[in-house]
């Protein structure tokens, strides 16, 4: 059942790095994927394109008001493309939020960057080293809070910036949230099953061991007093583990 | 602009004649001053008085005597209220609006200080629920200033203008100091307070644990942030002059915002996953399946408040006061909710066979206990034997606590080094750690986890005698003149020709036992 539900949560995770992948690689790398049109600009996270030329802004975390050529890779401006040195004002973004807001968008890589580690993690956790390890649960159940956290916040920048023109890749982060919480409050099940079953062998085995007194002596001492008086002192009697 | 350091564009308008210079042109009769006499003027240019370039409504009383409005002022007005929303016209962005949110939030935010004192419980959880009505009672006093000043700035502009303006009233909004500092209080406040009732939710010690860590650690981040850009602003308000970097003030407060959206809607998911799993107790009664209702409207306010701002400037202009009602609401709503389920669910364990549910985390103390017990008796035998045979071989046993460390190597020349630094580093750390595990425990944890189980104990002279009587009745001081006589019977079973050890040791076992109850 454990390597069921470790399984389900690999498959949660590996989607939710799927959907959070698109929108990191939306425009102006992908031109076909876009977070936002608007006013005819396409708007992605690294940067933006006009419809009507297809010119883009170099890519880096910002918006920027100088253009780039699709083919060139120096800055070239260009006043009759659509996007020169020319402030938008009001009119840029779909939500009236000021061209500064756009550095938030930083939080899709980084979102990226955690969902991948959670990923990474979740797959070691299949294999047979991490499979029964709690600290390994008890890590990757900590690492999915800032995941869930980043991933989240990237979702509402969005929501802040493009709404209400935000297109599929955008909404596909919020599902991606979910997708994440859910593996992560499943882990949380799996870390107490695992703590669970790990108490349980110990209690079963109910024999404590004093590791640097104890000697041979004492054991063979032990057992003849359970022999003599097994149930006056029933602290003493050692169950079979 | 009111809200001047906000991260949006202001919303444009249109340009109204009645704003600039209206010519009126000549022979009008004017008198400046009452003790002046009429005169005539050939050139008049009139201006009327308008808030950012956009008309005002007049607070003066006019009657069918009076002189009506100039027809450019009445048509500039018509075409105000009647504008799309981008240029803030209509109605519901009118000064009556504003003044029936922040009255309303005042009201609500009172009612709540009243409940947190009629109806939550000092005991067990005495630090939270102090910290409670700390944080409502600031919420109210903050709200009862703000109310004020506003119906002062209102009145003070309809003396000496004749005019209603919703801009003062924001303006006192977002740049008054005092209730800046309230706020920031009230919400720090209340974020520790949703931190206690997450931590009540979760039953297992190291989660609690944890719960509290990240919690107070976060809303202090969350808190710090947030009073940057505030405070900033206010103060680059009042000092003209002062220079600061804009840009990275602009980037900070939404991120922020963000970031309290984010926190909320963790702790709405938190709350609606423990009433998904805990729905049996929450459809139980009229009262609880009410008081749920009423938790998850609190808990979805924020998040919804955070969806009507993006969509509308008017909430995102009244949101700090929108926010301190959401605080506070969702704190007390949901303590009052948490205290309520928890008492439920101690009732169904008390009435069920197995009980309160033991978890591993607790039992380790257990087997720390039986591991030092069993040490000491292993301990105690050694001595015994030590005392009795008088054998070499015996001080090995009586040793067993002898966990030192193994002696100093007397070739070895040792001097009075420090540590490296990593070393000292991270004993540092481990300290630090240590101390927060420590004061986490003590103050909280401990508090909490053994204060549950005196749940139900209402009036702390009550609950005094009720359990004096208990323990007097347990021990048998309540009837101290019945004395009962109990006599020793041997005890002779039908398989006893049976020759088997097993049923000879329970006999033994058993005579044992008969002679215990006979003393």
């Amino acid at each position: 059942m454990l390597s069921k539900l470790r399984l389900f949560i690999c498959a949660l995770t590996t989607i939710a790095v799927v959907f959070q992948v698109l929108p990191v690689i939306s425009m102006p790398l992908v031109t076909s994927i876009h977070l936002s049109r608007y006013n005819g600009r396409l708007f992605g996270v690294f940067g933006w394109c006009t419809v009507s030329t297809g010119v883009c802004t170099p890519p880096r975390i910002g918006y920027s008001m100088q253009c780039a050529t699709a083919g060139t890779s120096s800055a070239d401006v260009m006043a009759d493309s659509g996007c020169d040195s020319k402030d938008f004002a009001g009119d840029f973004l779909p939500s009236r939020a000021k061209r500064a807001i756009s550095k938030l968008l930083v939080v899709h890589p980084m979102s990226l960057f955690f969902a991948a580690t959670l990923w990474l993690m979740t797959v070691a956790l299949n294999t047979q080293k991490f499979a029964r390890s709690r600290r390994a649960l008890v890590c990757a159940v900590l690492w999915s809070l800032p995941t869930v956290f980043l991933s989240l916040l990237s979702f509402l920048v969005d929501v802040l910036l493009f709404i209400p023109f935000l297109a599929w890749p955008g909404w596909l982060l919020l599902v991606s949230t979910v997708l994440i919480a859910v593996a992560s409050c499943i882990m949380c099940g799996v870390r107490r099953s695992v703590s669970l079953q790990k108490y349980e062998r110990l209690r079963n085995k109910d024999v404590i061991e004093f590791f640097p007194m104890q000697s041979d002596k004492l054991q063979s001492e032990e057992s003849q007093t359970q022999q003599e008086l097994p149930l006056e002192r029933p602290d003493r009697v050692h169950r079979p583990g | 602009m009111v809200k001047t350091g906000s991260w949006r564009y202001d919303q444009g308008h249109d340009d109204y004649a009645s704003c600039e210079a209206l010519h009126l042109g000549s022979g009008i009769l004017l008198r400046a001053h009452k003790d002046n006499p009429i005169s005539l003027y050939n050139d008049i240019q009139f201006t009327s008085y308008c808030d950012d370039q956009r008309p005002l409504y007049s607070a003066l009383i006019r009657t069918a005597q009076t002189f009506p409005y100039l027809e450019q002022i009445q048509q500039d007005w018509k075409a105000f209220i009647s504008s799309p929303d981008s240029s803030r016209g209509p109605f519901k962005y009118s000064i009556y609006a504003i003044l029936l949110s922040f009255t309303a939030n005042f009201v609500i935010a009172l009612s709540l200080t009243v409940i947190v004192f009629i109806t939550v419980r000092q005991k067990p959880y005495r630090g939270a629920s102090n910290l409670l009505k700390l944080g409502s009672s600031l919420a109210s006093i903050n709200l009862t200033i703000f109310v004020a000043k506003a119906m002062s700035a209102l009145k003070e502009d309809h003396i000496n203008k004749g005019i209603v303006s919703t801009n003062v009233v924001l303006n006192l909004l977002w740049n008054d100091l005092t209730f800046a500092c309230l706020d920031l209080l009230v919400v720090l406040i209340c974020e520790l307070c949703q931190v206690q009732i997450v931590m009540r939710l979760f039953s297992r010690v190291r989660e609690k644990r944890f719960v509290f860590l990240a919690g107070v650690v976060l809303s202090l981040i969350s808190q710090v942030l947030w009073a940057i850009p505030s405070f900033t602003q206010i103060g680059k308000n009042h000092s003209m002059g002062l220079s600061y970097d804009t840009d990275g003030l602009i980037l900070l407060s939404p991120f922020v915002y963000l970031m309290r959206i984010t926190f909320s809607a963790f702790y709405a998911s938190i709350i609606c996953f423990n009433v998904f799993i805990k729905r049996n107790l929450c459809l139980q009664n009229q009262r609880m399946i009410l008081l749920t209702f009423i938790t998850i409207l609190m808990i979805f306010m924020q998040p919804a408040f955070f969806v009507a701002d993006v969509t509308n400037v008017w909430v995102d202009d009244l949101s700090e006061i929108f926010n301190t009602t959401c605080y506070v609401g969702s704190a007390v709503i949901v303590w009052e909710w948490v205290d309520y389920l928890l008492i439920l669910e101690r009732k169904v364990q008390a009435q069920s066979v197995l009980g309160r549910p033991v978890y591993e985390d607790d039992q380790q103390d257990y087997y720390f206990a039986k591991y030092a017990l069993k040490t000491q008796d292993n301990q105690f035998r050694g001595s015994n034997i030590n005392t009795t045979n008088s054998s070499s071989n015996s001080a090995t046993y009586a040793d067993i606590p002898a966990q030192v460390p193994p002696s100093m190597d007397n070739n070895k020349v040792e001097f009075n080094e420090r540590p490296p630094i990593k070393e000292r580093l991270l004993e540092g750390c481990t300290k630090i750690i240590d101390g927060m595990i420590y004061y986490t425990d003590h103050f909280i944890v401990k508090g909490l986890v053994i204060k549950t189980l005196s749940l139900h104990s209402k009036n702390s002279s009550d609950d005094y005698s009720k359990r004096k009587a208990k323990v007097r009745r347990r021990i048998g001081l309540d009837r101290p003149n019945e004395v009962y006589v109990y006599a020793t019977r041997d005890v002779v079973f039908d398989s006893e020709e049976e020759e088997h050890p097993r049923d000879e040791e329970e006999e033994a076992g058993n005579s044992v036992e008969d002679a215990r109850a006979g003393h």
